[in-house]
């Protein structure tokens, strides 16, 4: 593989999220402050103001981000288009982060806590109107005891009998 | 003894995309169809039918899936009308791609072509909604070569 085509292979994983945002530098620093995101790449659209294409480094993955263009019906979830994608991120310690996001001006959804799957978990909505979890693993499950847990979970919350898995 | 905890268990990045879906169990078989997508994990409710929670592999990053229940807040981009998310998919041979996720009934948002930012790049929507980006990159351009084209591009439609 010759040197020109090595961006996707050394710098990007197989999977990107791109994000439709509105006030993207607004955004870019609320990801900075709370999660901890490094701005790669800022390109501008010709009206100066509209950002066409943005990356940020988040951990060991990247995600872009780009203004609403509603002629292309690329509306942000502040635009009221809702959002069927929660942005889940796996991190050394989810209740700091957690912290430093609200702090940063998110919204708790659900409270940090330890969930029957092996993490510690909670859901935030930014300022701008994405969701996004935030976990930490503090159980290894096999995958017999995650199904276990499961059953139990769904007994309690969802009245499904135990058994109703089997 | 097992060891400590892995605190970002092995084989996951920092983000990950969970998607909500309508008729999770079907398009898991899409998703393999269409991305060579592999199944990890799949957990099932009780009826048989709704997915609860779904682990896939695609290259070397995960997705997680779960039907819809719009009782609870987890709408589909079909339920929603539109995703303000795209996941994004780098790979090496966009065309391959690209030819196995249209076969498999992805529809064509921007049909796949020679992009001004060096990406061979196309657009497709699967069957729950979600806009999925195939790429390759072909070409290397610099910051500045980028915006000179897109000026040429979108230079006509400066706002007022």
């Amino acid at each position: 593989m010759s040197a020109k085509t090595t961006k996707a292979l050394d710098d990007f994983h197989t999977i990107t999220p791109h994000l439709t945002v509105r006030r993207v530098p607004e955004a870019i620093a609320f990801y900075c402050r709370a999660f901890g995101a490094a701005e790669l790449y800022r390109n501008l659209a010709p009206d100066g103001k509209s950002v066409m294409h943005a990356e940020l480094m988040l951990g060991d993955s990247r995600f872009f981000l780009h203004d609403e263009f509603p002629e292309r019906g690329e509306l942000s979830p502040s635009g009221g288009q809702a959002t069927g994608v929660v942005l889940h991120l796996y991190v050394d310690d989810v209740d700091d982060m957690f912290q430093r996001a609200v702090q940063s001006g998110a919204t708790e959804l659900m409270p940090v806590q330890d969930c029957f799957w092996g993490d510690r978990y909670g859901i935030l909505v930014d300022p701008f109107g994405h969701r996004w979890s935030i976990a930490t693993r503090i159980e290894d499950l096999s995958p017999r005891q995650l199904q276990k847990r499961a059953n139990e979970f769904n007994a309690q919350h969802a009245g499904w009998p135990e058994d109703a898995h089997d | 003894m097992p060891g400590p905890v892995k605190r970002v268990p092995e084989g996951l990045h920092t983000v990950t995309p969970h998607l909500t879906v309508r008729d999770g169990l079907r398009l898991i078989e899409f998703y393999k169809q269409a991305f060579g997508a592999k199944e990890l994990r799949r957990s099932v409710a009780p009826d048989g039918k709704s997915l609860l929670h779904a682990d896939l592999q695609i290259g070397d990053s995960r997705i997680f899936l779960n039907d819809a229940f719009p009782e609870m807040g987890a709408r589909s981009p079909l339920d929603i009308g539109g995703t303000p998310v795209q996941i994004h998919l780098y790979v090496e041979d966009v065309d391959a791609l690209y030819q196995s996720a249209t076969t498999a009934g992805a529809k064509v948002v921007m049909p796949l072509a020679d992009q001004f930012w060096g990406d061979r790049y196309g657009v497709v929507e699967d069957p729950s909604g979600h806009m999925w980006a195939l790429a390759s990159h072909i070409r290397d351009v610099t910051p500045e070569q980028t915006k000179e084209a897109a000026a040429k591009i979108f230079g006509d439609k400066k706002e007022p």
